[in-house]
């Protein structure tokens, strides 16, 4: 799985950086020694390698199945695609400055002329798809909007794509004033149907795909939290637990945007059943849904699955968190597995816990499986050595995490000094902004 | 650090070379007010993040430092560079005065030599009138009776009104050229006449 990951990064490099290569051997003869040359090549590169991961981060969004086998998921295809995408846009936001900082010395004046719109239309486009970007990557990193508007406005990085593909095909020749290099407009077209495949794809494509009409059988809900129970208006959905699905539910209150949510059912259920936790405008208005609702799922998506090997298994799950490990553990129910599974389950307070009898039924038809139910209201917070002290030495184990990433990224630091491979720990993304 | 930090940290860093360089590359003073407005929309969004960071305990020192550094940097170098700016900008407002009163003087000085223009070109109707009745006159002593001398003089003379008749034409022709120039021709070449 992990060296899965490194080809694909492997992969998604190689691509950015490879005009480079066209770029050093046929550009215009230029003594790269020189401070106006040297930063030109800079502004130059960090263009064209910005430009190219960009086009990228619209193929990553695309969730193709080759995509996602390659990073081990779709959450991670999107950690991947968030990571992509700020690096675009940091090199592209350094593209303008280096291409002036030649002319800073001598002539300051031109130097800013370039950076201001109204001078040409191939640079007014580069600025108007820059301010476009800065802006959208900005709420998306910094404000907490609802999840359907941040997915609305996310889409125009389409629109910001297309006009700085309109800039880099414009601003050869006159405004750049120098070739760039042979065979420049061979790097256009191909990234040009990177970036317009992957997001017309993402766009029309990938919400066709992969769907199945459920309607819903059941909506329980209890302690702010929704049970929804689903079941196949045709042919079912075929998945193994631990995975997500995007659920579109056709019902007046709500709006008609999929959203992400785990699976809690059993890998053999033609039933689908999530567990939502009351969160925001979208989740508050779960209630409003009737038995017999039409829902669009669509998936399955993601690799977090335990039936990896043999070896035993640590499950962390804090809060919400639980709900792929309810699924899970159903698949453990009556069998006899070679390995053991423990379950830790944090939570606030006692009341907070989810599905915990159907985790106790569990436990007591397999001797495999056991369930530490932890409120830190009473215990404190669950640290490693409660972990040690249940399991005993953490090396040769496997260890699956979900829940809020502060949680997730201090159990996973201290796993890791206590002796747990890097390689043995899964752990599922919750946030898809 | 997080991608989301570092691409706090880089898109603030851009922004402040870009308006860097506008702010002393621009001339134009009707960019100022956009400028400010950058510079006081880092500022404000880098006051919030890091304000964030500290109500809700989750300091990172080292981001926190290297962010204060920056904007320690930044104000000083806005506040240094203010009196500078405001002290350009006088110089052009100055400079744009200084330039208006030039152009009225060139406009006061422009109607006078079209009313003096005007003026001559009446005179040399007159002297032309005066001159037609002159030829006129020599004209009729020529054909009546008169000694040798007489003649051979007044036909000295009528030559020489004739050769007058062409002078005053071709001054009246360069006037009415002058009065059609544009101002601006007429100053440079008065510039000129001057050096």
């Amino acid at each position: 799985m992990k060296y899965k990951k490194i080809i694909g990064w492997t992969i998604l490099l190689a691509i950015s950086f490879l005009p480079i290569l066209p770029w050093y051997f046929f550009r215009p003869e230029t003594d790269l020694s020189s401070y106006a040359n040297f930063t030109h090549a800079i502004g130059q590169l960090t263009g064209l390698i910005g430009m190219t991961m960009f086009a990228l981060t619209f193929m990553l969004s695309t969730r193709m199945r080759f995509i996602e086998d390659l990073f081990g998921g779709l959450d991670k295809v999107y950690v991947v695609h968030k990571i992509l995408g700020a690096t675009s846009l940091i090199l592209i936001l350094f593209h303008p400055i280096f291409l002036v900082l030649k002319y800073v010395p001598s002539n300051m004046e031109l130097a800013a002329k370039y950076l201001l719109p109204f001078d040409a239309l191939a640079v007014d486009l580069g600025i108007i798809a820059l301010l476009v970007m800065i802006i959208l990557i900005f709420v998306s990193f910094y404000f907490k909007i609802r999840y359907q508007i941040w997915k609305f406005s996310h889409e125009f990085l389409g629109l910001a794509f297309i006009l700085a593909l309109l800039h880099i095909i414009l601003v050869r020749g006159i405004v750049s004033r120098d070739y760039i290099f042979e065979g420049y407009y061979a790097y256009v077209i191909i990234v040009g149907i990177i970036g317009l495949s992957g997001f017309i794809y993402g766009l029309i494509i990938k919400r066709r795909l992969n769907q199945y009409e459920y309607k819903v059988d059941n909506v329980i809900l209890k302690n702010d939290i929704y049970d929804i129970t689903m079941s196949p208006e045709s042919n079912p959905m075929k998945y193994k637990s631990g995975q997500f699905i995007f659920l579109k539910f056709y019902s007046k209150k709500l709006t008609k945007e999929p959203h992400p949510f785990s699976i809690a059912s059993s890998s053999s259920n033609p039933k689908v059943r999530v567990v939502v936790k009351n969160l925001g405008d979208y989740t508050s208005r779960l209630s409003e849904l009737k038995k017999g609702d039409k829902v669009m799922v669509e998936g399955p998506y993601g690799r977090f699955n335990y039936a990896r090997n043999h070896a035993d298994q640590v499950w962390i799950a804090g809060g919400i968190g639980i709900t792929p490990f309810i699924g899970m553990a159903e698949d453990l129910k009556g069998k006899k597995n070679k390995n053991q599974i423990t379950l830790f389950y944090s939570v606030r307070q006692k009341d907070d816990f989810i599905a915990l009898e159907q985790f106790r039924a569990i436990e007591k038809s397999t001797d495999t499986f056991k369930i530490v139910p932890w409120a830190t209201s009473e215990h404190g917070r669950l640290t490693i050595e409660n972990i040690i002290k249940e399991t005993g030495k953490l090396k040769n184990k496997e260890f699956y995490l979900c829940g809020p990433k502060e949680f997730k990224n201090s159990l996973t630091n201290a796993l890791i000094q206590q002796g747990a491979s890097k390689s043995k720990i899964y752990s599922e993304e919750f946030e898809f902004k | 650090m997080s991608i989301k930090n570092l691409f706090g940290i880089t898109l603030f860093i851009a922004l402040f070379i870009a308006a860097s360089i506008i702010i002393f590359g621009t001339t134009d003073q009707y960019l100022f007010p956009f400028v400010y407005f950058l510079l006081v929309l880092m500022t404000v969004s880098i006051l919030i993040f890091l304000s964030r960071r500290l109500f809700e305990k989750k300091t990172d020192w080292a981001l926190f430092i290297i962010l204060g550094l920056i904007l320690a940097f930044a104000l000083t170098f806005c506040f240094s560079n203010l009196k500078g700016f405001y002290e350009t900008n006088k110089a052009v407002s100055e400079s744009k005065n200084t330039l208006n009163y030039e152009i009225d003087n060139l406009a006061t000085m422009n109607d006078y030599y079209q009313n003096y223009i005007v003026y001559q070109l009446g005179e040399i109707e007159v002297s032309k009138s005066n001159s037609q009745i002159l030829q006129n006159q020599i004209n009729q002593a020529l054909q009546g009776s008169g000694s040798q001398s007489n003649n051979a003089l007044l036909l000295t003379l009528q030559q020489r009104l004739t050769e007058a008749y062409d002078d005053i034409a071709d001054l009246e022709q360069e006037l009415v050229d002058a009065q059609n120039r544009p101002p601006e021709v007429i100053y440079v070449e008065r510039g000129e006449d001057d050096d």
